[in-house]
């Protein structure tokens, strides 16, 4: 991929991560846009619920376990009501087993403690992936 | 002051706190690391806001260690915990090690050798990541033995 191919696709990109660990939101949100990723972090569910109505994410990056009654499962439902086109990858601590996943879709899962680069390179894939 | 929590949510808790650990070193390591170009007067007053960072889910990592530890005294799975937990110990005590030398190092940048400073420190930052996995998969095959005893999710305060 080109810089400028690079770019194109970042900025097609709208990227909601949910995660309820705040300061590890705020800092993935700072690092990923001091790269050029159009990016908008939720801490809970009544965040990312609103964010899938205004931001209007295309790739989701979702913690499933949030400690509250509301799941990632749940968000992740509302966001591909709002766009069928969604990408979605989950982040998990292994909480819920991989199979879980997999029977809501999901086909993407990164596991916990999540390294950076690898984080860039799913999210790479899944903006390609919203070309095809 | 006592919870009602499953050993699911401390293992989660647990494990969003040495992701902290994670995060913020391999982002630096990213960031600067693949990315020199990103290297200028301000990064040194991200590396010090990373290593409070890193030293504050440390610290967060130990009280949940503490806390989960309190909780799996009371099951039948007490036995075994004693060997996990110093074996997670050991990873965390290598984790301090290499936090104090990442300290130890951006004590003492040098002005005239200020990108090649940032640069040894980022690799030293891209070797915390390899520990908090060794610690996931210690966490990870103790979940198995929790799960198989059936108390993974039962409550305990």
């Amino acid at each position: 991929m080109t810089l400028l191919q690079d770019r194109k696709g970042k900025a097609m990109a709208k990227i909601l991560i949910v995660d309820d660990e705040v300061l590890i939101t705020n800092s993935l949100v700072g690092n990923l846009k001091m790269l050029g990723y159009d990016i908008c972090g939720a801490k809970n569910s009544k965040e990312a619920f609103e964010a899938l109505e205004n931001f209007r994410p295309n790739i989701l990056l979702i913690d499933i376990n949030l400690r509250e009654k509301v799941s990632g499962f749940d968000i992740l439902k509302k966001g591909l009501e709002l766009n069928p086109n969604t990408k979605v990858a989950v982040l998990t601590g292994g909480d819920y087993p991989i199979q879980d996943c997999l029977k809501h879709g999901i086909k993407t899962v990164i596991k916990k403690p999540i390294a950076f680069e690898k984080l860039i390179e799913t999210i790479n894939d899944l903006i390609k992936s919203l070309d095809s | 002051m006592p919870t009602n929590k499953t050993l699911r949510s401390y293992f989660h808790d647990l494990m969003n706190k040495i992701q902290g650990i994670a995060v913020n070193s391999s982002s630096f390591a990213y960031l600067y690391g693949h990315y020199p170009n990103n290297i200028d007067a301000s990064t040194k007053d991200k590396l010090s806001k990373v290593l409070k960072d890193i030293e504050l889910y440390y610290e967060k990592t130990f009280e949940n260690l503490s806390l989960t530890s309190r909780a799996i005294d009371q099951s039948v799975a007490s036995k075994e915990w004693v060997s996990v937990q110093k074996a997670i110990g050991k990873e965390l005590n290598d984790i301090y090690e290499l936090l104090d030398s990442v300290k130890d190092l951006s004590a003492k940048i040098r002005e005239a050798n200020f990108k090649d400073d940032i640069l040894n420190i980022t690799k030293e930052m891209g070797l915390f990541q390899e520990k908090c996995e060794s610690v996931a998969r210690i966490i990870d095959n103790f979940k198995e033995r929790l799960i198989s005893l059936g108390i993974y999710d039962s409550v305990h305060s």
